[in-house]
Formats: C-alpha cells, sequence, structure tokens
C-alpha cells in the first residue's frame, strides 16, 4: 500500500519560538502509526498543521498526492477526508448521542442541500451500528453531556467513523479515563479501526504497546526517532528524554520491555 | 482651514469623552473579560450623582467628581457581588444579565428624576481664541483631565501594589490564588474601578451633554467600538481607538452629516472587526 | 388520548397555545382582539430571533433593523397608494421617485420587506462570520447597528417621516377590499401558523440541526467538513427575512412605524421575550413574546415605570436561576421526570 500522508520540513513559530522545525513524516495507507513525545514537543500543533486550523511558516503537506498545505479545517476534513479527534471530549454537547453521529455522517454539509433535502436513509442505520459498536446503543437518547467522559471519548471515536475518513487523527484519545477504559479504546481501536489509516497521539505508553507497530518520537518541534515500537523502546535517546520519565512515573516495572 | 482646525478641536474634545467613557469598559472587559451591558447607565449615574450634587444640593462641580466615581464605583461592586461573580465563565449570560440591570438602573432613574432631560450648569465659563477659532474653556479641562485620569489609571495599575495584584489575578487567578491573593476581592474592586471611571466620564460629560434615564445607549456604543478598535490590552490602544472615533466621527461629520459619520465610523469599525479581531493594538497572544 | 400522548410536550404546548389564539376573539373585546393581532406578529419576530440565537446561539441586539426594514417597506407602500405622501410632499418631493412607484406595488413591498433584510443579514454575515469573529463581536455590531439605523431613519425626514415615523396607514385589506378586525385576526394567525410549520420543519431538518451544532460546538463542525460562515450567514438571512415578514405585517396592524419600533429600544425588548420564555425551542419563544406583551399592557398602564423595572428585575432573575428560561426549564424538569420513569420502568 502507497503512501497517503507526506509532510515535508514542515515548520511553525509562535513568535519567535519554533514548535516544529522541519518535520518529515510519512505514513502509509493503511498503517496505525503513534506519534508520542513529551508535553510540548509539538504534537497537538503537528496535527493542527495537517488538519488546517494553522498554517505553516515553510514546508507542505501533501495528502493523497494532493498538496493541502494551507487548506482550510472544513475543506481538509470534506474534500481531502481527513477526520480528527481532539485532546478531550469535543462533541456537541447538549445534542443527544445519536444526533452527534447524524452530524456527523460525511452527507449535505453545504447549505442548500441540508436546507432542501431530507438525509439519506441509512444515515440512521449507519448511526446503529456504530451506537453498538462504541457501547452506547442504549443511551442514543441521552445528551452527549449526561455521559461520562470515557463514553464522550468513544462517541468522538464514534463520529469519526461516521465521518469515514481517508485518514484518522486521534489526538489522546484516552487522556481523562480509567485503566479499564483506556484498555476498551485501545481494544475498540485496534478492532475498529482495523484496516483504515490512523494517526495518534498518546502518552499513555501501555496504551502504546496495545496498538502500535510503527512509533514517531517528537521532541523540542522535531522527529527524534522513528521506528518500529520495540526498536524506538530501546533508543537510548528516546529513553533519555521521553521514555525514562514517563516509565519512572508510571510504571517502573516496564522498563526496557 | 480655521474650520478644519476647529472640527478637529472639536473632535479632541469629543475623543476625550469617549477615552473617559471607554476606560472603564476596557478595565472590566480586558481584566475581567466581561462584556457589561450596562455600562451606559454607570456613565448615567455619574451624570445623575453630578446632576444632584451641583443643582439640587448646590455645591461646586469638583465634589460632583468624586461623588460621581464612588456613587458609580458602589453601584458597580453591588452589581459584580450580586450579578455578575455568578456567572463566572459564561459570557453569554453575564451580558443578559447586565442587560437587565441596565433596564432596572434606567426605570429606578426615570421613577426617581423623571424621564426628561435635566440640566448641569458648566462649571468653566469663558472661550480662548486662537485666531478665528473659539475653543470653551470647559473643552480644555475636558481633554486635560481625560488625559490626567489615564495617566493615573496606567500608573495605578503598572506600579501599584493594587495593579499588581489585578494583573495577577487576570494572568493566573489559581496561581495569584495560591500566593494568597483573595481573587474574588480584586474582582470586586477591579470591577468597582471600571465602574467609578464610568461615572466621573458621566459627570464629566453631564455639563455639556444631555443628562437623561435613556442617555447611556450612545455611550455603551462608543464604548464598544472604541474597545474594538484599540483592542482591550492595552491602554495606547483605548487613548488611538478614541481619537479614532472620536475625530473621524466629527471630521466626517463636518464634511457630510452626523447621521452619514456614524455610519461610516460603523463601517470601519466592522472592517476592523472582520481584520483585526483582537483589535489594531492587540499584543500577539499565544 | 395515546395518540396525543405520543406528540412531545413542546408540540403539545404549541397546540395549546395555538388553540387559545384560534379561540380568543369569539370571546375577547375588539379591543383585546386587536392587541392580540399585534402580539401575533411580535410572536413571528421572536421566532426569527429564536432561529438566530436559541439555535445558531448568535445574540443578535439589533434585531428590530430587520423587522424595521421590512416595516418601512411596507409603510412606504401603503402611504404612497395615493401619490406623494403628506411628509415628503411637505420635504419638497413633487414626484413619485421610480423605487416608490415599485414600492407602492403591494407585492414588491412584501416581496422587498422580506428580501432586503434577508439579503442585508447575508452580506454582512458572509463578511463577519468569515474571520473568527466571536459571539460578542457579533452582538456589539448589531448593537451599533440598531443605533446607527435609528438615526438614519430620523434624519431621512423626507424619506421616512423622520422623528414622528409614517401613520395613518390603512389596515390589512386582500385585493382591494379592506378586512374587518375579526378578518385581519384570522389572517395574521394563518400567517403565524404557516411560519410556525416553516420553523418546525427548518430546525427538524438537517439544517437545523446544523444550526444547533453551531451553538453547540462550531470547531467540531468546522473539522467535520462543514463550512460555519456560510451556515451561519445562512441562519442570520433567514432570520431576517422572517423578521422583515414580521415588520411587513406589523404595519398595517399597528396603522404606524416609528423610529422608536426599530432602534436599540425595541431589538432589547425582543431579547428579553426570548431570555424570559426560554431560547431554542419555539415555545419559548412563542411564550416570551406573548407573556411579556400581554402582562406588560395589563400591568404597564396602572404601573408604568414600575412594570419596565420588573421586566429588567424578572431578567436577571431568570438569567441567575432559570438560564434555560421558563419554557426551558419546565421542559428540562419534566424530560428529567420521563427519564427517571423510564429507568424505574426499566430497572
Amino acid at each position: 500500500m502507497g503512501e497517503i500522508l507526506r509532510t515535508e520540513r514542515l515548520s511553525v513559530s509562535f513568535g519567535g519560538f519554533w514548535a516544529l522545525r522541519d518535520v518529515n513524516l510519512s505514513v502509509d495507507e493503511g498503517e496505525l502509526r503513534v506519534v508520542i513525545g513529551p508535553n510540548g514537543a509539538g504534537k497537538t500543533t503537528l496535527m493542527d498543521l495537517i488538519t488546517g486550523r494553522i498554517r505553516p511558516a515553510y514546508g507542505k503537506i501533501f495528502f493523497s498526492g494532493a498538496d493541502i498545505t494551507g487548506k482550510s479545517p472544513d475543506e481538509v476534513a470534506a474534500k481531502y477526508r481527513v477526520g480528527r479527534k481532539f485532546q478531550g471530549p469535543n462533541v456537541f454537547e447538549n445534542m443527544t448521542a445519536a444526533e452527534n453521529l447524524t452530524l456527523a455522517a460525511p452527507v449535505h454539509r453545504t447549505v442548500p442541500s441540508s436546507f432542501l433535502r431530507a438525509a439519506p436513509c441509512g444515515v440512521t442505520e449507519k448511526a446503529g451500528e456504530i451506537l453498538e459498536q462504541i457501547g452506547l446503543a442504549q443511551k442514543k437518547n441521552r445528551m452527549a453531556c449526561e455521559l461520562s467522559h470515557g463514553e464522550r471519548q468513544w462517541l468522538e471515536i464514534g463520529m469519526l467513523m461516521m465521518q469515514d475518513p481517508k485518514l484518522m487523527i486521534l489526538d489522546e484519545p484516552t487522556a481523562g479515563m480509567t485503566e479499564s477504559e483506556t484498555h476498551r479504546t485501545g481494544e475498540m481501536i485496534r478492532e475498529l479501526l482495523a484496516g483504515r489509516t490512523v494517526l495518534v497521539v498518546e502518552h499513555d505508553m501501555n496504551f502504546v504497546r496495545q496498538v502500535a507497530r510503527t512509533v514517531t518520537v517528537l521532541h523540542m518541534g522535531r522527529v527524534l526517532a522513528e521506528g518500529p515500537l520495540a526498536a524506538i523502546e530501546n533508543d537510548p535517546e528516546v529513553v533519555r528524554v521521553y521514555l525514562k520519565s514517563s516509565k519512572t512515573e508510571e510504571e517502573p516495572g516496564h522498563a526496557g520491555a | 482651514m480655521d474650520s478644519f482646525l476647529a472640527l478637529l478641536l472639536n473632535g479632541l474634545n469629543s475623543s476625550a469623552l469617549i477615552l473617559m467613557a471607554a476606560l472603564g469598559m476596557v478595565i472590566i472587559c480586558g481584566l475581567m473579560d466581561v462584556i457589561n451591558l450596562a455600562h451606559g447607565e454607570l456613565i448615567m449615574i455619574g451624570a445623575y450623582t453630578a446632576y444632584t450634587v451641583t443643582q439640587l444640593a448646590g455645591f461646586g462641580f469638583w465634589l460632583a467628581l468624586p461623588a460621581a466615581f464612588a456613587a458609580a464605583a458602589a453601584a458597580g461592586a453591588v452589581m459584580e457581588i450580586l450579578v455578575v461573580r455568578r456567572l463566572t465563565g459564561r459570557p453569554a449570560e453575564t451580558m443578559l444579565a447586565t442587560f437587565g440591570i441596565s433596564i432596572v438602573l434606567q426605570q429606578v432613574t426615570n421613577l426617581a428624576f423623571g424621564a426628561q432631560s435635566q440640566y448641569v450648569a458648566i462649571p468653566i465659563g469663558g472661550k480662548l481664541t486662537f485666531g478665528r477659532v473659539v475653543v470653551p474653556c470647559y473643552n480644555i479641562f475636558t481633554i486635560g483631565f481625560a488625559a490626567a485620569v489615564t495617566a493615573a489609571t496606567v500608573l495605578l495599575l503598572k506600579k501599584t501594589k493594587f495593579g499588581r495584584r489585578v494583573r495577577a489575578v487576570t494572568q493566573n487567578r489559581a496561581m495569584a490564588e495560591c500566593l494568597g491573593i483573595n481573587s474574588a476581592r480584586v474582582d470586586t474592586f477591579t470591577f468597582a474601578l471600571g465602574s467609578g471611571l464610568a461615572g466621573l466620564a458621566g459627570a464629566l460629560a453631564a455639563p455639556v451633554k444631555s443628562v437623561s434615564p435613556f442617555m447611556g445607549g450612545p455611550y455603551l456604543v462608543n464604548s464598544f467600538m472604541t474597545s474594538v478598535v484599540g483592542g482591550v490590552a492595552s491602554f495606547t490602544g483605548t487613548t488611538v481607538g478614541s481619537l479614532f472615533v472620536g475625530e473621524s466621527t466629527a471630521l466626517l461629520g463636518g464634511v457630510s452629516n452626523d447621521v452619514l459619520a456614524s455610519i461610516l465610523v460603523l463601517l470601519m469599525i466592522i472592517a476592523v472587526i472582520r481584520f483585526k479581531p483582537e483589535g489594531l493594538f492587540a499584543k500577539e497572544r499565544r | 388520548m395515546e395518540k396525543l400522548r405520543s406528540i412531545p410536550a413542546n408540540r403539545r404546548a404549541d397546540l395549546l397555545i395555538f388553540l387559545v389564539l384560534a379561540l380568543f376573539p369569539l370571546a375577547g373585546s375588539a379591543f383585546y382582539t386587536q392587541l392580540l393581532t399585534k402580539y401575533m406578529v411580535f410572536l413571528i419576530l421572536a421566532w426569527s430571533l429564536d432561529l438566530l440565537w436559541g439555535y445558531a446561539g448568535l445574540m443578535n441586539l439589533g434585531h428590530a433593523v430587520l423587522f424595521g426594514l421590512g416595516g418601512y417597506a411596507m409603510a412606504l407602500c401603503l402611504s404612497a397608494q395615493q401619490g406623494v405622501p403628506d411628509f415628503m410632499a411637505r420635504g419638497g418631493v413633487t414626484q413619485m421617485p421610480l423605487w416608490l412607484k415599485i414600492l407602492s406595488n403591494p407585492a414588491a413591498a412584501v416581496l422587498a420587506g422580506i428580501l432586503i433584510p434577508a439579503l442585508l443579514a447575508w452580506l454582512l454575515g458572509i463578511f463577519l462570520f468569515r474571520s473568527r469573529v466571536g459571539g460578542v463581536f457579533f452582538a456589539v455590531i448589531t448593537l451599533a447597528l440598531a443605533q446607527v439605523f435609528n438615526l438614519f431613519i430620523q434624519s431621512q425626514s423626507v424619506w421616512t417621516g423622520g422623528f414622528n415615523g409614517i401613520g395613518g396607514l390603512p389596515g390589512l385589506s386582500l385585493s382591494g377590499a379592506p378586512l374587518g378586525l375579526g378578518q385581519s385576526y384570522y389572517f395574521v394567525f394563518l400567517v403565524v401558523v404557516l411560519v410556525y410549520m416553516f420553523c418546525v420543519a427548518l430546525t427538524r431538518s438537517r439544517f437545523g440541526m446544523i444550526l444547533r451544532g453551531v451553538r453547540e460546538n462550531e470547531t467540531r463542525l468546522e473539522f467535520l467538513g462543514y463550512k460555519k460562515a456560510s451556515f451561519k450567514a445562512a441562519a442570520f438571512a433567514v432570520s431576517g427575512a422572517l423578521a422583515g415578514l414580521a415588520g411587513v405585517l406589523y404595519v398595517p396592524v399597528n396603522g404606524m412605524i416609528a423610529p422608536n419600533d426599530v432602534g436599540m429600544e425595541f431589538s432589547t425588548a425582543v431579547v428579553v421575550w426570548l431570555a424570559i420564555g426560554g431560547r431554542g425551542s419555539l415555545t419559548g419563544a412563542a411564550v416570551g413574546a406573548l407573556l411579556v406583551n400581554v402582562l406588560g399592557n395589563a400591568l404597564s398602564e396602572q404601573f408604568g415605570a414600575f412594570w419596565q423595572l420588573l421586566l429588567g428585575a424578572v431578567m436577571i432573575v431568570t438569567v441567575l436561576f432559570m438560564p434555560r428560561g421558563i419554557v426551558g426549564t419546565l421542559m428540562h424538569r419534566s424530560e428529567g421526570r420521563e427519564k427517571r420513569g423510564e429507568a424505574q420502568e426499566r430497572g
């Protein structure tokens, strides 16, 4: 399978501080890539750039062969079909779980069509299917704000599945989750998103070990290392700047696994 | 040329009044992130205080200025404690509630003083003549007073202990609280300060503008426009913003008419909002 | 009975309101029938703001501008039926300008009264919402717009009647035949029902759902591939069209229009109706508009400024203790009860 996303020398600065510098990243179709790195490494900034939230100072982003540098978020989402889950649940709080999914469906996204035409049949069925898969079928008529933190995270993953993008970006999908919820999210990503191209930003090394094959390590706005998880975990440089600190914090027992 | 100079000086006078009116809003909006739709009514309270002190009680205008500050500051403190504080972090609700407050204040004044316009005597008579341009002395006083109050406010916020606390709370509330600053009290003081300045603006405007229960609306709109143009981050911005609004209204009013001038100024401000929503003098924020 | 229960609570409440409105002229006096005709026009205005503010979350503090554009279009039309209107003649106008000749055709006036505010709203929306203009800026700009529009109407006294407005206008008529009191009432009632059906269809459509999405989380919406600016501008335009329609109806019903009906004061009145009645539901807007106006009429004669004072106080209390408004709070409670009931049945 070929390459679907490529960044070339992607760089951005905030008031003289280079949040990202010369980042070259390549993701293949069907790959599940995990991006890790300490706080402030530029992980979310990278996702902001790919999805068009901010523009790079220089550098290019190519998606499916097209140059998407500087395109607006709605265009990146609708035309190039890149979906994004934000850090922390980012859903429509005062709408039901089912409505959240319906709104995510990639149909009638322009004013005239949404105005004049009913949603095509199939959307409701698809939403029902996804609600089953993310374990919210019983709560489909609950307002999103009445769901638990973990359930809202899953709802947002469900919205992404509904959106059916070519590339799914998940920014810390397990943030704030309990251990069992985190594990379940890992399973969800492994099972439900199998075969999709997924880019995950994550902190939780347990979760990374659960889902990852290839890992990219960002540090101070640059790519520090990239490769299979096992190699990354043994890379002395990575261990020094990132893994050591996160290991001692989270679970010293796993060192060098 | 002379008429242009006259317009310019006239505009400077309007700018000074607008600056005074906007100063309080910039403090409340910039430091507390609160949009106070009762801002015009705080100005009205100042104007009515001036009316009460000078016309009803017979004291001099010089007593009216501090009295107006105190009355509006007290009203602001009560507003902050009873209403604004309970709506922290809900800007739309805050706007609505302060909007309700503005109705209440208008009607209370209406019941107490009646709906008719009141008159406040001009405290400084006389005119100065520059060539063929005649400027009332009170206008010169207004301009000087507004400049002095702005400078004093900047000094208060930049150089004093109170100012440091206010800035600490604005920048990092949790941290400021950890350092033992009573952030609730700082909020009340900040709101009272902004309100007091609005009251001062009302007293200053009272001798030259009409004083009525419903006078607040235009002041509110002008203060908003000034804050939008200048941004709420800097007092330089506020000053330039008020000069922009005051002078362009006066100059455009001179070549066309006042209404057309207001329309043009509004259009310019819409353009500013469109292209620089943080205001022309916003500091770059991350 | 079962069938009635399957209708959601808010629709049942709407039906009840319509039933009362439909039967009122049979029992009420001519005076109150006429008054209620006017309040039904306000109902349309309240819904038009609710679509924008309650659904899309955009607080318009200058809504009366859109209402006024429709109103003045109709007022000019009605006053120009017998040649140059008096107030224009006094200003030295001797011949009808072309635009006024066109506007003197009632169909053209209705069309203009709906399309001009819609167009103005759409253009302003397209311009403003393209940048990252927050809701607060929108409120500020529209507030300033109301003030400037009011000044503008007053200054153009040759064309608008200035401070006194345009008065002495004939009531509703259909193809030349003037309508009686009851007929006018039911004509407006019919328009209200049609507007209601339009609003229900709109809010239940995908468009309506997207508007709620704008209110709830416009960033999320944007990253799902929607151009949020287009939807906000479209919501503003639809709201403008309905507000214009309300203005068009208001003029023959009220007999006159003046700058007071188009400035900050009346704009803020509409905001008060919605704040008290409840936003985001057609029922809330309807209850707010009718309740405030009916009570206002009953109380303001006796208590004058006290009524306004009370209104302001009620508004503060509503925002502090019932942010969803009267109807929103009641519905939230009943929904909660139903859910608890369901849970018990299941458990």
